[in-house]
């Protein structure tokens, strides 16, 4: 098992630096620089001011060292992270370590908690809905399945806010917390609670489908059909047999949302004014503010990389035929 | 040196053009001048960031009357939730949150502060000599007076006499002078410092160079009295933004290295401060938090402010929207497209002003076939100005002529809006020789809905006078090469200050003085001439002779079209009291020592 696991971390590390490269060639693809972004030239002045400013911009790209050919720049940007140095932000000139470590706590706190919605509401009710195959619930659930899959997010998210926020009034439009009131667990809870299941909406219908289908195929196994004949209490079949074989595949469903959840958060961040990673994302690529699209590009394919691993993982360890067949090889 | 000072300006200017507007009058214009990203798209409300400021807007104001019924009176909320702090009529302290813009800079201060954000709350924390009152015109305020002579050679400055820091140190000249210094100092440089400031005082230049160890223009008169010399001579020095930026607290610094200034706490946390709010807490890209400080010195000069905390949230306008409607905001900047549902709102109530800025398209003159007039003329005459007004800015704006658009002194009556006659313009192209097989090229910045509709406008208006125009698309990041490139003839403009004072127009107009004109391939000697004479005087009978003539020319040779002024708009909670529309977005809280909650 423990060389199964390095075998993938191993696998994972190149994965990672070709996905720095790739950022960090696009990055200076994209035209403009933040250099121009920073001061750009007044149109309103004479000559001389422009000139200045023409002289100022070369300086402030000699000094950020954006005038090195590009693959110089890398190296030096992969060396200074070699030694935890993810630099300042061109825009701020705050370090950006500590600005991404505080948004990646929030962007988590989001993401995770839709995950646990998605896990949760997903499962559970797949399960209902195989068990209970052509009920109303089934139905039911599968009406709203599609439509969660079908509504993006963003809209969802309106809608949200339109029914809870401003005609119910029972729970906040957006933001993080309620100024000026003190900061409580259920005031994070209340202002968390919409963005989250919104961010795990889409998530909770496919995981739901995915539950069901599983569940049902499982039930029709042979040794479902002997548990019942050899007169096993139908509570006892589901929970030990049906179950447990049923949540194999969806173990690797769920590791596959986090990458999606990510994504979404932006949208979601943006939405509810959300102070996540995906809010300093998009500011810094408004800014052209390299070093911290490089941190938050990195920090993002380290955490969906690590999903795909703990994924692989935890299917080796739910099944046995895996980690063996891996390790003969 | 570099001349961040003027940057300041452009930054401003800029974010009129290229996000305020867009959001705040549904308009999104980029800049001739240069520009930052483009804001977000006002068609969907998803808040895509906009890295500018709102734009210019700005006021007239003419409250709408919503008497419908109180479905949506967020105080009325029927749960126990502690979700957004509601005021009550009894709980006079209640915090007040109002939004501003979602830009922010590197510091909280005002040697390198840049953006809306800090812009509607540092005069309240450090004052500046003079503040923009809500018509966007200076008015003394830690300076008790200012006085330029009549030739402009000099400026006489008296500080409030019981001015002082809250750490209890009086405010003198000595705190001015070495504030401007930190301004003109050559180790003070960056995008957004201060240093436009103070260059038009004799001297500045020489003290940036370092061939001078002061401000040779600037004498200490007295502990509250200051005169600089100006060079050149500007007899209207007062009315621009020399004056608002806060004053610093020089024995704060006392002993610190001066290049190393960035690193000390205060240029973050400024907390020895000298206006009516006390810095509390800025939360990157969420809040700035003030607290009235209740033995400000200033009470018994102007008066107590009588909200007493005061949080300003960076929200991108559909998010401003939705908390005003649930009460969660007592004060937000409307976007054009909102404008009917906030009239809805029943706890709200909506203010209209005329904002000092415009929107308009502008020529590139550099293409010999639109040197004639009557070429330019005849595609402002072939614009519908009122349908598309109506049609793409929600009715927003005032028609307008040239970029002379105040204040009212200025206004020449005989300088009227072309009316639209597409006949007129056809026979005019016959005149001017018009080659009909000449193709326009258009130059389309961005993706914003607001800014892509006025490029279609134009293009299905020109089709009608049998003008063909190709829209070139580019991004906001290559503005300025394309400019320099000028492979285009038309482009959008808006934004700026022009309402504020007829000498503004003189930054795109003055060909000796401005890059501008340069990209616009547009000079006239008698122009220049006009605007050098307008700031030799403050005379406004004089003045207004001078911009009547300016409105003329600028109206007969159309080297913009301009399509109207701009048009705040402003939502405030019915149950704040004291609420005054600011001419721009900028600054939302520009009335707050009125407020009070009802």
């Amino acid at each position: 098992m423990g060389r199964y696991i390095l075998n993938r971390v191993l696998i994972a590390m190149p994965v990672l630096i070709g996905i720095t490269i790739l950022n960090f060639a696009f990055l200076h693809l994209a035209p403009g620089d933040p250099v121009t972004m920073m001061m750009p030239i007044d149109p309103t002045v004479g000559a001389s001011s422009v000139a200045q400013t023409q002289e100022w911009q070369q300086y402030q790209r000699e000094r950020l060292g954006l005038d090195k050919p590009l693959p110089v720049q890398y190296v030096l940007w992969l060396r200074e992270l070699a030694q935890g140095n993810f630099g300042r932000s061109i825009a701020s000139g705050y370090s950006v370590l500590p600005e991404v470590a505080h948004r990646l706590g929030s962007t988590l706190e989001l993401t995770l908690t839709a995950l646990a919605i998605s896990i949760v509401m997903g499962i559970g009710i797949g399960v209902l809905s195989a068990v209970n195959q052509y009920s109303l619930l089934d139905y039911l659930a599968t009406f709203f399945s599609f439509l969660a899959v079908s509504v993006p997010g963003f809209f969802l998210a309106l809608v949200f806010i339109y029914l809870f926020a401003l005609k119910l009034h029972v729970l906040p439009t957006s933001g993080m917390s309620t100024l000026g009131a003190p900061a409580t667990l259920s005031d994070t809870m209340l202002h968390l609670i919409m963005p989250a299941v919104v961010l795990g909406a889409s998530g909770t219908a496919s995981l739901m489908r995915f539950t069901r289908s599983s569940m049902l195929e499982v039930l029709r196994q042979d040794y479902v059909v002997t548990a019942r004949s050899k007169g096993l209490a139908e509570r006892l079949i589901m929970a030990r047999h049906a179950f447990r074989n049923g949540l194999l595949p969806i173990i690797t469903v769920v590791s596959l949302h986090l990458p999606g959840l990510f994504g979404g958060s932006v949208i979601i961040e943006q939405v509810f004014y959300w102070q996540g990673m995906g809010m300093l994302g998009i500011k810094a690529v408004f800014d052209r503010d390299y070093p911290v699209i490089m941190a938050l590009n990195l920090i993002s394919a380290v955490l969906v990389l690590s999903a795909n691993l703990l994924a692989d993982i935890a299917y080796a360890f739910a099944d046995p035929r895996i980690r063996y067949a891996r390790t003969l090889r | 040196m570099r001349n961040s000072a003027e940057h300041v300006q452009l930054i401003t200017r800029r974010r009129l053009l290229a996000g305020g507007a867009v959001l705040a009058a549904g308009a999104g214009l980029t800049l001739l001048q240069a520009c930052a990203p483009a804001p977000a798209s006002p068609a969907t409300a998803v808040p895509t960031a906009p890295t500018l400021p709102p734009a210019a807007t700005k006021a007239a104001a003419a409250p709408a009357a919503t008497p419908v019924p109180a479905t949506a009176v967020p105080t009325a909320a029927p749960t126990a939730v502690p979700v957004a702090v509601k005021p009550t009529a009894a709980a006079t302290d209640q915090p007040v949150s109002m939004s501003v813009s979602t830009s922010r800079g590197a510091h909280y201060n005002p040697l390198w502060y840049c953006c809306g954000s800090q812009i509607a709350t540092l005069p309240w924390i450090l004052m500046g000599l003079a503040r923009q009152n809500t018509q966007g015109q200076f008015e003394p305020w830690l300076a008790s007076s200012y006085t330029v002579d009549d030739s402009g050679s000099s400026v006489t400055i008296k500080l409030q006499p019981t001015a002082r820091w809250s750490d209890g140190q009086p405010i003198t000249a000595a705190d001015v002078v070495w504030t401007w210094e930190l301004w003109a100092a050559p180790w003070v440089h960056g995008p957004a410092s201060a240093q436009s400031k103070v260059w038009g005082l004799a001297g500045a230049k020489e003290f940036n160079d370092g061939t001078a160890d002061t401000i040779s223009g600037v004498q200490v008169v007295d502990d509250h009295t200051i005169t600089a010399k100006l060079d050149p001579p500007n007899a209207l020095w007062a009315i621009g933004q020399q004056m608002d930026f806060g004053i610093l607290p020089k024995h704060v610094f006392d002993g610190w290295p001066k290049d190393k200034l960035a690193d000390h706490a205060y240029m973050d946390a400024p907390t020895v401060s000298s206006g009516p709010y006390k810095f509390v807490k800025y939360e990157l890209d969420q809040y700035i938090e003030m607290a009235r400080w209740d033995d400000w010195w200033g009470n018994t000069v102007w008066k107590q402010p009588k909200v007493t905390h005061v949080f300003a949230k960076q929200l991108d306008p559909p998010t401003a929207i939705a908390q005003i409607e649930r009460g969660e905001l007592a004060v937000a900047a409307v976007p054009g497209q909102e404008m009917d549902r906030v009239q809805k709102m029943a706890n709200v109530e909506l203010f209209r002003v005329p904002s000092l800025g415009m929107i308009g398209y502008w020529y590139n003159q550099r293409h010999t076939y639109l040197k004639d007039k009557r070429v330019r003329q005849a595609f402002d005459f072939a614009l519908d100005k009122e349908a598309i007004r109506k049609a793409v800015n929600f009715g927003l704006g005032k028609p307008t002529a040239t970029t002379i658009m105040g204040p009212d002194w200025a206004l020449n009556p005989n300088v009227k809006p072309r009316p639209y006659d597409p006949e007129k313009a056809k026979a005019l192209l016959t005149e001017a020789g018009w080659d009909p097989t000449q193709t326009l090229t258009y130059l389309l910045v961005g993706s914003d809905a607001f800014v892509k509709s006025l490029a279609e406008v134009f293009q299905q208006y020109l089709s009608q006078i049998s003008v063909k125009v190709d829209l070139k698309t580019v991004t906001s990041a290559v503005e300025i090469p394309e400019f320099d490139k000028g492979e285009f003839d038309v482009g959008l403009i808006g934004g700026g200050e022009f309402a504020r004072d007829p000498s503004l127009s003189a930054a795109y107009f003055r060909s000796d003085t401005s890059w501008a004109s340069k990209w616009m391939g547009y000079a006239n000697p008698r122009l220049d001439e006009l605007f050098k004479q307008g700031v030799a005087t403050n005379d406004p009978k004089k003045r207004a002779d001078v911009y009547f003539e300016v409105q003329q020319i600028l109206s007969d040779e159309v080297p913009w079209i301009l399509l109207w002024q701009l048009e705040q708009v402003w939502a405030a909670d019915k149950r704040l009291a004291g609420f005054t529309p600011y001419v721009m977005s900028t600054s939302t809280g520009a009335s707050l020592l009125d407020w009070s909650w009802k």
